[in-house]
């Protein structure tokens, strides 16, 4: 048993010093080499981040983005999760296999086909454009976890509440939901984050117009100009970890658990 | 099956259409040669032909392979050798467990930026050999970040992946120990037979789905190399994102055919693991209902 | 050779499961665990199998019984769902190395005892509760165990198929000479089967006896309830003397109580009417069963319910009667 309580230890510590490394980088002014800690510390590589005229927009169109998608994606993944499980004509692989396609499916090849045909449909650089290819993205995690809710829920609790004469509605909002709310909110939560995270999407069917976080990131990651990138990164943790925890309290209501209006 | 519930499964439907079929069928037509846009209407094939006669290309499929391959089974083996550790130990020291599973929810292109801030050579390994003697100057630390390796970029993977392997391995051991092997123990077995015979077949078809999961991301994957690549030994996603950049329109049917190359490797990659998957013991079509 | 099981404990998360439980098994020993669910049983069967360590005192295997000889039956079976019957029977001797030819002929013994014949290339999934029953059984036999641990082996067949494997089981272990503690909640299950009975309830060992002496003198009103054969009808004793209303009956007192107690009257006990018999009650209620008609009378305010009676006369409700108890009849103290 000890050995394992030290490789866990080990690769606890492993995951932790690149993320103290970030931290670091953000908060230094001064580091150079062969310096193991910074030789001095401020806010400089925060103001230049604050600087950038893309600083506000990238934030405002990444959260914005991300909930827009998190909504559609789970609009889309709730019903289409009823379906499946109630169908019974498709062979469960087959319809797994259909589910996962977005994940096996090279995202190069997606993102550039969907980029030619949005060009032609004028929804290249538009809002739209955008949301849609991330749902496209974010479907096989929502649906994934909202499967497995769905089955571990079952169907008797809605039967029992149409035999007591509630009608679609009611039974969805009174009983489906609260059942589902954990489901939901794992779901949800991964759904923001991979949205958020998207570079790919956001920068082909975008086409400049549109800036999230990751496309503000990448260049800078990309020349080595590790304190403004680390700003950025933190910046992007931080700001995603808010629009989690807002959709999360959204879904589970105050303290986790929505009082029911009689 | 009332009619008026297909409208729940239409929307579903509709989005994928969009995207998959439309988008890929397109995509094949102008690999194909049809491209009316640019005049182009006459079916070929010399497109393919093109590229895989090319030596750069065939060079940056095998490079990516390279990194698929190594970074998944990787990321495989050492992450269920953690999901083995966590099994026993998390309970006590769930802090610990939970800081773990944190690189899970941080995004490729941060993971990217920490690594290299590590393994350049101003990196902080370099510095603190530095410091350890072990480099007598900053050019004597070895080429990790931007190198013909990409050793840095298999990091960045395992670093990534490692933990979600363990995360989900873990829920399935849990529920496994607690029973089979517990059976296969007091039927005598040591702890290796009651893994080989039977964790490992229970697991087996998980390991394989995780697989087709780790290696489509990790063999077409844009960022990771984009940050941390060498220019000189590019990965696939990497040639075709410089192709679709050019303004020029007429190497787009060769992008094309590069983008239905890399997505029937994906294909038949998936379904060459899911059948042997299937042959193998623990295999699930032969005994579940 | 035997099992000495003494004084163990085990709590979980600060909860006790098991407190200070001690017994003895022989060899070729039927014993069962019984009492209510979640009292703790199954830790015992898992702390005798070596799958949890006791907190406290001791799981001494004597002669040549040893750990390695004991094997545990789980309740679900756990049949290894990725393996055909034959190779679940076969696992045990496959990881020992035995030689091929003599696991096929070995599986071949154990198929034909256990009537599995035609299942061998059936996997689990295909199989019925009995047909899985069995395989798991198999599995543990064919490794010639001195002593099988059986974790509510029976709960999840009905009626008939329970008959069946109760003789199976007094078959194969008349045959392969093995000891067996097994655990139950069901009194019938467990008055049919063992040789002696180790109840447990509230953590703790409340009695342990073999079944005839558990019906005919349980040590507590608690043991009495856990059986649930008896009626309880309240008195007075004095000595071996028990007046109940008007009626005054010859009991057995072995505690020496005094004043007010319950004497404990089995619900199938030999009654007779006799004009001038000891117990007065009134009929109240007649059910008819295969067995003999259950018979409801009120005595002394009291219900008093006899099952499979034999009396000579057909009794109408609302009839005065005298009953003859057999004497020696247990009391405990009240509830």
């Amino acid at each position: 048993m000890r050995k394992k309580v030290v490789i866990l230890w080990l690769a606890s510590l492993m995951v932790l010093v690149p993320i103290v490394m970030i931290i670091l980088w953000a908060v230094a002014v001064k580091w150079t080499y062969p310096a193991v800690l910074p030789s001095q510390y401020g806010w400089l590589y925060f103001r230049r981040a604050y600087a950038d005229p893309n600083f506000w927009p990238s934030i405002w169109n990444s959260t914005v983005i991300a909930f827009v998608a998190t909504v559609v994606t789970l609009a889309i993944a709730l019903p289409a999760c009823r379906f499946l499980t109630m169908q019974h004509l498709l062979s469960g692989r087959l319809i797994e296999f259909i589910i996962y396609l977005p994940m096996i499916l090279p995202a190069i090849a997606i993102v550039t086909s969907t980029e030619t045909e949005f060009l032609r449909w004028q929804l290249s650089g538009t809002y739209l454009g955008v949301v849609i290819l991330h749902v496209f993205f974010m479907l096989p995690y929502a649906m994934q976890i909202m499967l497995e809710s769905y089955r571990k829920m079952g169907t008797a609790y809605q039967l029992t509440a149409y035999n007591l004469g509630a009608n679609t509605w009611q039974t969805f909002w009174r009983i489906t939901v609260p059942l589902l709310r954990p489901g939901l909110i794992a779901a949800a939560s991964l759904c923001y984050i991979i949205s958020y995270s998207q570079y790919l999407p956001t920068f082909f069917v975008g086409d400049s117009n549109i800036i999230t976080l990751p496309l503000l990131l990448i260049p800078f990651a990309n020349n080595g100009r590790f304190g403004v990138g680390s700003v950025y990164s933190i910046i992007f943790i931080v700001t995603s970890l808010i629009g989690v925890g807002v959709i999360t309290t959204i879904i589970g209501g105050r303290h986790g658990i929505k009082r029911q209006r009689n | 099956m009332k009619k008026k519930y297909l409208l729940l499964i239409l929307p579903f439907v509709g989005l994928n259409s969009v995207v998959i079929i439309a988008a890929l069928f397109q995509s094949i037509a102008i690999s194909l040669g049809y491209y009316p846009v640019i005049g182009l209407r006459h079916l070929t094939l010399s497109y393919y032909f093109a590229v895989f006669s090319d030596r750069y290309f065939v060079r940056s499929l095998i490079y990516s392979l390279y990194l698929g391959l190594v970074s998944t089974v990787g990321a495989l083996a050492l992450g269920l050798v953690m999901a083995m550790a966590l099994e026993r130990v998390a309970g006590n020291h769930r802090w610990l467990a939970r800081l773990f599973t944190v690189p899970i929810t941080i995004p490729h292109i941060i993971v990217a930026l920490m690594i290299m801030q590590l393994l350049t050579q101003s990196g902080l390994v370099s510095r603190v050999a530095y410091h350890l003697h072990l480099i007598s100057s900053i050019d004597a630390f070895p080429l990790l970040v931007n190198d013909h390796w990409g050793i840095s970029i298999i990091i960045v993977f395992l670093y990534k992946e490692i933990p979600y392997v363990a995360v989900t391995m873990l829920a399935i051991l849990r529920q496994l120990q607690s029973g089979y092997t517990s059976v296969a123990r007091n039927l005598g077995a040591s702890r290796w037979q009651a893994f080989w015979h039977v964790t490992l077949p229970l697991v087996q078809p998980t390991l394989f789905t995780l697989f087709i999961i780790l290696f489509c991301f990790t063999f077409a994957n844009f960022e990771v190399p984009y940050i941390l690549g060498n220019p000189g030994n590019e990965t696939i996603a990497l040639t075709i994102y410089d192709q679709f950049l050019q303004p020029d329109l007429q190497s787009r049917p060769a992008a094309f055919a590069l983008n239905t190359i890399l997505s029937v490797i994906c294909l038949a990659a998936t379904l060459l693991a899911l059948l042997i998957s299937r042959l193998l013991p623990g295999g699930k079509d032969r005994y579940q209902e | 050779m035997g099992l000495n099981v003494k004084e163990i404990s085990y709590r979980y998360e600060k909860r006790p499961v098991v407190k200070d439980v001690s017994f003895t098994v022989n060899e070729g020993e039927i014993v069962t665990l019984f009492g209510p669910s979640g009292a703790g049983k199954t830790t015992i069967l898992k702390m005798i199998a070596g799958l949890l360590t006791p907190q406290t005192g001791t799981v001494e295997f004597t002669g040549n019984n040893c750990r390695a000889n004991t094997l545990l039956v789980f309740q679900d079976y756990l049949l290894f769902p990725h393996m055909t019957v034959r190779e679940n029977i076969a696992f045990g001797l496959k990881i020992r190395h035995v030689a091929r030819a003599e696991v096929r002929q070995r599986v071949a013994e154990m198929v034909t005892e256990f009537q599995l014949a035609g299942l061998e290339k059936q996997y689990p999934a295909q199989l019925s509760g009995g047909q899985q029953q069995r395989v798991a059984l198999a599995r543990a036999i064919i490794l010639r165990p001195k002593l099988l641990l059986l974790d509510e082996p029976f709960s999840s067949l009905d009626g008939n198929l329970r008959q069946q494997m109760y003789a199976y089981l007094r078959r194969l272990q008349a045959r392969y000479h093995f000891a067996v503690i097994m655990v139950s909640h069901d009194q019938q299950e467990t008055f049919l089967l063992s040789d002696r009975v180790v109840v447990i309830a509230n953590h703790q060992v409340q009695q342990v006896a073999s079944p005839q002496k558990l019906y005919t003198q349980p040590v507590s009103r608690l043991v009495a309830d856990l059986l649930g054969c008896f009626n309880y009808l309240r008195g007075t004793v004095k000595g071996t003397s028990f007046q109940v209303g008007t009626s005054q009956l010859t009991v057995a007192n072995p505690d020496h109580l005094q004043g007010t107690v319950e004497l404990l009257v089995p619900f199938t006990c030999k009654a007779t009417l006799r004009k001038d018999g000891d117990l007065l009650a009134t009929v109240k209620d007649v059910f008819w069963q295969p067995a003999g008609p259950t018979v409801v009378f009120q005595v002394d305010n009291q219900r008093l319910e006899l099952r499979q009676t034999a009396f000579t006369q057909e009794l109408a409700a609302g009839t005065q009667v005298h009953l003859d108890l057999p004497a020696g009849g247990r009391v405990v103290r009240c509830h």
